[in-house]
């Protein structure tokens, strides 16, 4: 499937990273370095030195800390703005701090051995930013660029990689990403775990993005600096905090799925053959669909896979995504199977997708279904639609349909899709358009 | 005392040996030369012997054996002791029983129809002729259907011999039991349950499946599967411990119920605990049976989906619930 042939940054390699994971990267990190300073020995000029210096007393390294231990749980890095008495960084750097502030604190190191305290003023959760005031204020401090440069002018991104000191990358801005979901920038520089939250910054010192996650080797991404300046200037607007962080997070997750779903509800879904029927295909540019074929010589049946997925979403907490969609069909057909020996194949091959989703018990409440049997477009479906609501976002659901076509002895179809973080009947909205969408092909 | 009753007894309390002496005095031991010749390399040679005192009244005398003999259920040695209506020692490792010949015994048990009668019917090899081949036959049914590649006849194999070996350790442990308890291992018994309890569960589980596929049904199905198979565990309990034990129905009952409940929790935890339910499994059961068996008409798409929305006030219900437990 898409996950294993393709890398994914968001979730899996975003940039902060517990203590333990940095020996495992180690041996790589230091072979990128040498390749580094061999470049720059070879270029002559070396304008990240003089960056370097230049820009070394605006970034912090964000430790949260455990206040049981006073160890750090997790590490990222962040930059100064305004002044230097605001930072700003990733969202899921310090979503410790967010989602169990009564256990941990936020603190900053610089490189010049600055420390002090951090205080979480406001997110952006849906472009994984946040704004925390730092306790004193830096000396030093970033602009953000007004405007986007053009491919592949020089980028610097800075921060402190794998809790090893502070390091600045060199790689281009590579345009936005194609067809995101949630808008990205490509940056071709080698970001690593720790520097999540550091500054992506022109030879002028102008903030382009913010450092998030990687795809490996080249491949990093940013979050655009214009959704950093508008975190900025609410947080000044506001005269300080935001007073409900939580209320307004939610607020932000709703708009969003609003957004999405409006854009999916507005046009007839896209749809592609599977066997004799017609099926919901690339809905949405961000959708990547792949297909699999089984091909072992010995089933007694033929078997078609396809899924799809946004492959994106927004990070919550490490057992936690949402704002995604993913969706797939199995078209099973077998000539020598009987009636219910192919019921029963299908049956477990039903039984075998999508039968679970991610997320703890205190973040999201059980699944409510119902089920029974729906006649649409001259077919004849045994269906159920699943929902459970998010425990900290009231009014946030997850929404599950999943159906198998009925009335063929020999042959049949099931499909799941799966709506994560959206409004109840928003969401239900799209289930019935997609249960609607199949058919039989003409 | 006319005549004294010797007997010897068994680990668990039943009668290896019965002798009835008449004449007094007589002797006990290992020796050949005695009136009862105990086998037990504990006992003394000569070990004791029983006699009439002058009153007239049966005494037993140590005869100086080297392990004594010891008076039960006190644990007393003795040396010489006048018996009573019923008088237990132990010699070496044997326990020996003294009963007067007019020791008065119950009337005779009404003998019992109803369960016990089915219990003893159940021991009967043409009643496993019958039932141990449907087994199999469901046995393999399952395998058949559950393979979906052109090595089925290798799966129906695999399923019979796991039920023939499963079920083979499983009888024979019961009839191991059985002959610890009642003396005999009831062996024909045992496996008729074993295949009864077998194809109750096979048909409550493909029974169940069926009907929650017919009528579109879920939660109540889901209870009343573990309701049924927890029934058929208990039957299956209550008949092998009916077969193999001494106990009174009452207890074999309350027992089986017990494992029953038991084995039913282990199985299926989340219907009984809200708690053990992991949040993101997606609970629900679609399943398929070919589509002539659909017993309740299809809804179409608008009145489906408008009908989840009470999905929502279910949501908003446990929400709440939630809230005050956890203000």
């Amino acid at each position: 499937m898409g996950a294993d042939t393709l890398p994914l940054y968001p979730m899996g390699e975003s940039l902060s990273m517990p203590f333990f994971f940095r020996i495992v990267v180690l041996s790589f990190c230091c072979g990128l370095w040498a390749g580094i300073s061999a470049a720059e020995a070879a270029g002559g000029a070396a304008p990240s030195r003089d960056l370097f210096e230049r820009h070394r007393s605006g970034i912090v390294q964000v430790r949260i800390v455990d206040r049981a231990t006073g160890e750090k749980t997790s590490i990222g890095s962040g930059f100064a703005v305004q002044d230097g008495g605001l930072v700003v960084t990733n969202y899921h750097v310090v979503a410790d701090l967010f989602n169990h502030p009564d256990l941990h604190r936020a603190e900053y190191l610089s490189d010049d051995n600055r420390r002090g305290e951090l205080v979480l003023v406001d997110l952006d959760i849906v472009h994984d930013l946040a704004l925390v005031r730092a306790e004193p204020a830096l000396p030093d401090f970033f602009r953000l660029a007004a405007e986007m440069p053009g491919r592949g002018e020089k980028l610097f991104a800075m921060g402190n990689p794998l809790d090893l000191g502070l390091t600045i990358v060199e790689g281009t801005f590579s345009g936005f990403i194609q067809d995101a979901m949630y808008e990205q920038i490509h940056f071709t520089g080698s970001l690593n775990p720790g520097m999540s939250g550091g500054p992506a910054f022109l030879e002028n010192g102008q903030v382009v993005g913010v450092n998030v996650a990687t795809a490996g080797n080249q491949v990093s991404f940013l979050v655009p600096a214009r959704f950093a300046a508008s975190l900025v200037d609410e947080a000044l607007d506001d005269g300080g905090a935001a007073d409900d962080l939580l209320e307004k997070t939610r607020r932000q997750l709703l708009g969003n799925q609003e957004q999405l779903l409006a854009r999916l509800l507005a046009s007839p879904l896209a749809v592609s053959e599977l066997g004799p029927f017609v099926v919901p295909g690339q809905v949405a540019p961000y959708v990547k669909c792949w297909g699999q074929t089984a091909t072992e010589s010995d089933l007694l049946y033929s078997q078609v896979v396809t899924s799809c997925s946004s492959e994106e979403g927004i990070y919550l907490s490490d057992s936690l995504a949402t704002g995604q969609i993913f969706y797939g069909h199995t078209f099973l057909e077998s000539d020598e199977l009987d009636p219910f020996r192919f019921a029963a194949l299908f049956e477990s091959s039903l039984a075998e997708s999508q039968s679970r989703l991610e997320g703890s018990a205190e973040e999201v409440g059980d699944f409510q279904c119902r089920r029974d049997f729906v006649e649409h477009n001259g077919m004849n479906f045994t269906a159920a639609v699943c929902f459970r609501e998010y425990q900290r976002f009231p009014g946030l659901y997850d929404a599950v349909l999943k159906a198998a076509t009925l009335g063929e002895a020999r042959r049949g179809l099931h499909t799941y899709v799966v709506l994560t973080g959206v409004d109840f009947g928003r969401g239900l909205e799209f289930l019935q358009k997609y249960l609607e969408a199949i058919g039989w092909k003409r | 005392m006319e005549e004294v009753i010797l007997e010897i007894l068994g680990r668990t309390g039943k009668v290896k040996e019965r002798h009835r002496l008449a004449e007094l005095p007589a002797t006990v031991g290992r020796g050949y030369g005695n009136h009862v010749v105990v086998d037990d390399p504990y006992v003394s040679p000569l070990h004791l012997r029983l006699e009439r005192g002058e009153d007239g009244r049966v005494a037993v005398r140590d005869l100086g054996s080297a392990n004594g003999t010891v008076l039960l259920p006190a644990a007393a040695k003795i040396d010489r002791l006048v018996l009573g209506p019923e008088t237990l020692l132990r010699l070496g490792h044997t326990t020996l029983r003294l009963r007067d010949a007019a020791f008065a015994v119950p009337e005779a048990q009404p003998l019992a129809g109803g369960i016990e009668s089915f219990m003893a019917r159940l021991d009967s090899g043409r009643l496993l002729a019958l039932v141990l081949p449907l087994t199999l036959l469901a046995a393999a049914l399952d395998g058949y259907f559950s393979s979906f590649d052109d090595a089925e006849i290798m799966s129906l194999v695999f399923v019979l011999v796991v039920v023939l070996v499963g079920g083979g350790v499983w009888v024979s442990l019961w009839a191991l039991a059985s002959r610890g308890m009642a003396g005999r291992s009831y062996f024909f018994a045992h496996c008729t349950v074993a295949c009864l309890g077998l194809l109750g569960l096979s048909l409550v589980d493909s029974g169940t499946s069926l009907f929650s596929f017919a009528f579109a049904l879920e939660e109540a199905v889901s209870w009343g599967r573990a309701l049924a198979a927890a029934g058929c565990l208990g039957l299956l309990f209550f008949c092998h411990l009916g077969v193999a034990s001494l106990m009174r129905h009452r207890s074999v009952l309350g027992l089986s119920i017990v494992l029953a409940l038991v084995l039913t929790l282990l199985f299926e935890p989340d219907l009984f605990f809200d708690d053990w339910q992991d949040p993101g499994q997606i609970p629900v059961s679609l399943p398929i049976w070919p589509s002539g068996l659909q017993m309740v008409a299809s809804e179409d798409t608008a009145s489906f989906f408008g009908a989840a929305t009470e999905l929502r006030a279910r949501l908003d219900d446990e929400r709440r619930v939630r809230e005050e437990e956890e203000p």
